[in-house]
């Protein structure tokens, strides 16, 4: 069976309003960044990988197997949605034992993989932690540690580092990085940031459409000569950013 | 896997608040209006005036009682009637007046002058000056003689309609409005059913269901409601809809241990009357049934605690709110109510049969046929929405549904 994602003029439309249109993609294995403003249609994107959503027009296959067989799909993929939590009176463990039991996993295995899971995300001490009393990076490891607990060949992460501290998204990129090196990893993130720093392979969304599909280093590529570094007075900022587009600034001084 | 997860639902529901806010009320209800058994009494012939009433058997009783109400509400145009439970007066227009009119000329043979068969309230002066009203009584009124009770019921049950239903006029309880006192032979019949054919326990029994049914034709919805919505308040539907399990397993998981954790103090509470009735039993010589409260809590309360558990589920999952609760207010409420004119034997298609007595084993024998279609109607339907439970939450899983709606908004910043 391949590892790869195929995604062929894939539509989507809530109601009247198109969330992404005619989208085509190949995702290989290892980590694959999809960025995007807000609004870009990511998560719709991710939710019907995830087959929690139907395209209105086109096929995605996974590993070979249409998002229409939403059970077999299910046995391949693991998903971290963007606002993932639990029931708050359970623990860590008990929420990975429940979650393992609804991905059909043997009491055994559970037993055995659960300890194993929340020491490879840095939750071995908090198992006996109720979801409720964890911070919002100590739920991104715990969402990781469920999406990857029934050791699926595709993961899906949704948003995995908004509102995580520089240390925690350090940590995260790593784990990341680790899991991409036997399955295929989709990263969706509107963080520049965390792409460069994790993927090779890319794709640029925005507004439904597909601006670029590639390797990091070929939208460098296309960027070089497009992108210029200028150090302007303060006063002069306002005009330049009437004539170009600012994507960054640090202040210094007077100038800017 | 379905047992793994019926058990894993069983432990969460034994943590939540409304779990022990149910136990509470159950436990609450039992003791303060069932309380300690009063044990069955023996009649002894001489010992006492009456031995209690019970509904006339005799048509005639019932033509001239019945006869006799009618024409004194049809004399003052002022009808009572219970619709839905709910006490109301009724003034009929002419036309309708007409027709009852018509209706107790066929009845009587009388045309006219029922206003000198009915006694008029009085207004009596007291010693001390102040007035008191004496109500007039029923009217005695003659039966035609070409009147077949068949006939009489029929016309009774038009009167019913012209007055919306629940009326005295339901062909279906008008022997109770001609009530006879009981004889001795009557009530040592009675006494000796309870100890043969009711065991003793099976009388009790039936009391217990009775009282536990009035709480459990609402209580089940709120856990129901909980638990569909924790999902969507603890943020976790999507990460369980990308789960392998099938709808199925999660819809039914839920709901059978819904079920089950009600239904288990339920049985836990009938362990004390039951031992009581067992003692009763023994004490006067008979033999007993010892699980007649668990035969009778799974054949009468279980189907209860089933149908109103699955419409929790369905409407909650439907709709995504709180609705079912309102819904399943108004049905209990409706269900109470009308049945308040027949608490010792009203079954039909009610939710909450009454049976509030641990006697009257002929009257039970009587409806026990009624009895058990009415608790297979209500297993059926609690299927029925349980498998249209799982179809909606499988359509919600895929997508295509969202809160009984196709999804058509997004969140802030997910798009």
């Amino acid at each position: 069976m391949q590892t790869e994602i195929v995604m062929k003029n894939v539509t989507k439309r809530y109601g009247k309003k198109l969330a992404l249109d005619h989208l085509s993609l190949k995702i290989p294995r290892g980590m694959f960044g999809l960025l995007g403003p807000n609004g870009a249609g990511k998560t719709t994107l991710m939710k019907m990988t995830a087959a929690i959503l139907p395209p209105t027009e086109g096929t995605i296959r996974v590993c070979g197997t249409d998002i229409s067989r939403q059970r077999q799909i299910h046995r391949l993929i693991g998903y971290l949605p963007q606002d993932f939590s639990m029931y708050g009176n359970m623990t860590a463990a008990e929420a990975l034992d429940y979650l393992g039991a609804l991905s059909l996993m043997p009491k055994k295995l559970r037993r055995e993989r659960i300890p194993l899971l929340l020491r490879q995300v840095n939750l071995e001490d908090n198992s006996r932690t109720r979801v409720k009393a964890m911070s919002g990076g100590m739920r991104r490891r715990l969402g990781i540690a469920q999406a990857i607990l029934h050791d699926p060949r595709v993961l899906i992460v949704d948003e995995p580092t908004a509102g995580l501290d520089p240390e925690e998204r350090v940590r995260f990129r790593n784990l990341l990085c680790e899991l991409a090196q036997e399955r295929i990893v989709i990263l969706s993130t509107h963080i520049v940031g965390d792409i460069e720093a994790t993927c090779e392979n890319i794709a640029v969304l925005n507004q439904g459409t597909l601006l670029f599909d590639g390797t990091v280093t070929e939208l460098l590529e296309e960027a070089r000569g497009k992108i210029f570094t200028a150090q302007v007075p303060r006063m002069e900022l306002p005009m330049l950013k009437s004539q170009y587009t600012v994507t960054g600034m640090l202040m210094q001084g007077n100038e800017a | 896997m379905l047992l793994t997860l019926f058990g894993k639902e069983c432990r969460q529901t034994a943590k939540s608040l409304i779990f022990y806010l149910i136990l509470l009320i159950l436990v609450f209800f039992y003791t303060s209006q069932m309380g300690a058994l009063e044990p069955l009494q023996k009649p002894e012939q001489g010992e006492t005036e009456s031995y209690g009433m019970r509904p006339s058997d005799d048509p005639q009783a019932i033509m001239e009682a019945t006869l006799g109400l009618l024409v004194t509400e049809y004399e003052a145009n002022c009808y009572t009637a219970y619709p839905v439970g709910f006490y109301k007066e009724l003034v009929l227009t002419e036309e309708k007046q007409e027709k009852i009119h018509q209706i107790l000329t066929e009845c009587t043979g009388m045309d006219s002058g029922y206003e000198d068969l009915v006694t008029a309230p009085e207004t009596q002066q007291l010693g001390d000056g102040s007035f008191m009203v004496v109500p007039g009584s029923s009217a005695t009124v003659p039966v035609a003689d070409t009147l077949t009770y068949d006939r009489f019921l029929e016309l009774m049950g038009q009167v019913n309609d012209l007055l919306g239903g629940g009326s005295s006029y339901d062909p279906e309880t008008v022997n109770q409005n001609a009530m006879e006192p009981m004889t001795y032979e009557e009530a040592l019949a009675e006494y000796e059913a309870s100890l043969t054919q009711d065991k003793v326990t099976r009388g009790y029994a039936r009391l217990f269901c009775d009282y536990m049914g009035l709480m459990l034709g609402l209580l089940p919805v709120f856990p129901a409601v909980v638990r569909v919505l924790r999902d969507k308040r603890a943020g976790a539907s999507q990460v369980i809809y990308a789960r392998s399990v099938s709808s199925w397993s999660i819809v039914l998981s839920r709901w059978l241990a819904s079920v089950g954790m009600l239904l288990l103090p339920v049985l836990l509470l009938g362990i004390m009357p039951a031992m009581q009735s067992v003692y009763y039993g023994n004490s006067l010589g008979v033999s007993t049934d010892p699980l007649a409260f668990v035969k009778y809590t799974l054949g009468w309360l279980l189907p209860e605690i089933l149908v109103v558990t699955a419409l929790g589920f369905f409407v909650t999952e439907l709709t995504g709110g709180p609705l079912s609760i309102l819904l399943q207010g108004f049905w209990w409420l409706a269900s109470l109510f009308s049945n308040t004119n027949s608490l010792v034997g009203g079954v039909g298609w009610n939710l909450m049969p009454r049976f509030n007595s641990n006697q009257d084993t002929a009257v039970w024998l009587e409806v026990f046929p009624q009895m058990v279609k009415n608790r297979l109607l209500y297993t059926v339907l609690a299927l029925a929405l349980a498998a249209a439970t799982v179809g909606v939450y499988h359509l919600k899983r895929k997508g295509v549904l969202q809160n009984g709606r196709k999804p058509v908004g997004r969140r802030k910043n997910t798009l």
